[in-house]
């Protein structure tokens, strides 16, 4: 269990633990696969390159969908309710982060992609680029709405404060993709070819506020606990 | 529109049983977070959750919360 795990101090329960190995893995092979194939002289990163990076995210999909759906027994409530609200406790900062680097990294990349690079790339780069900007979203949705952990371990970790607090995330997430929406709507109709990077956007920036309002409702009311 | 708040025994109804915010929490599968904030008046529980507390405190819902206006 993650109170006996040297990194348990720092990485939080089991699942999260798990999560962040999968993301640094991913990294390391990720950028060994680059190093390995990517270069391919005049042309850049080769469609290689890509595609064993994108076999990799398909993997620790599938791993973590594994983690998720395989039958488990039932957590002892009484024993596992710190560790719950513990795991509240980081889930928010982790949206934080994960919150500002959709907002601050993949977000502008994808537009930059979208508007300069996109013409030039191949099926498989665009995938690429749909993979980079998707799954840090994903994971973000994943965490508020308890994806990317198993439904036992959700049952114990999302009560009915955390629906609540949840509705009110998905409502400022709305907020923000109408006002956006709305917005890049009037753009394309004027600069169609700009429409994927006002997707990328819209899509983003939405996520972000979603997880910013949840994370800080959260720490909220455990900082009046 | 009429502004109604929604005002509770709560706290007192949990101390005079010797319960903790936490034993509390444990015994209508909620977290602590989720009690403090009832017992703040910042969180509106649900009527299913309002019953689990009265039942856990051995008293009537009427008599764990009340209207503010």
């Amino acid at each position: 269990m993650s109170s006996s795990h040297p990194l348990s101090r720092f990485t939080g329960p089991r699942r999260v633990r798990t999560l962040l190995m999968c993301v640094a893995i991913g990294g390391i092979v990720g950028g060994v696969a680059f190093t390995a194939l990517g270069s391919d002289g005049a042309s850049g990163i080769s469609d290689r390159a890509y595609l064993v990076v994108l076999m990799l995210w398909v993997g620790l999909g599938l791993g973590f969908a594994w983690m998720r759906f395989r039958p488990r027994k039932p957590y002892d409530e009484a024993a596992t309710r710190p560790k719950a609200e513990a795991f509240q406790a980081k889930r928010a900062a982790l949206l934080l982060v994960c919150a500002a680097y959709i907002a601050a990294v993949v977000t502008p990349m994808t537009i930059y992609e979208a508007l300069y690079r996109l013409g030039q790339a191949t099926l498989v780069g665009r995938l690429f680029d749909a993979g980079l900007f998707l799954a840090p979203c994903g994971l973000a949705i994943g965490l508020i709405t308890t994806g990317v952990y198993s439904r036992e371990w959700g049952r114990l970790v999302d009560d009915e404060l955390t629906l609540a607090y949840r509705a009110a995330a998905f409502k400022a997430g709305f907020a923000v993709f109408a006002a956006l929406g709305a917005a890049a709507f009037a753009l394309v109709l004027f600069r169609p070819e700009w429409a994927v990077a006002a997707l990328a956007a819209v899509l983003g920036l939405s996520v972000t506020a979603a997880s910013v309002r949840f994370a800080l409702l959260e720490r909220a009311a455990a900082a009046a606990a | 529109m009429i502004e109604r708040r929604l005002g509770n025994h709560l706290k007192e109804a949990r101390a005079a049983r010797g319960l903790t915010q936490a034993d509390l929490a444990l015994a209508v599968s909620v977290s602590r977070k989720t009690i403090n904030t009832i017992e703040n008046q910042v969180f509106v529980p649900s009527t299913v959750l309002a019953l689990a507390l009265a039942r856990t405190l051995e008293t009537t819902v009427e008599a764990l919360f009340f209207l503010i206006e």
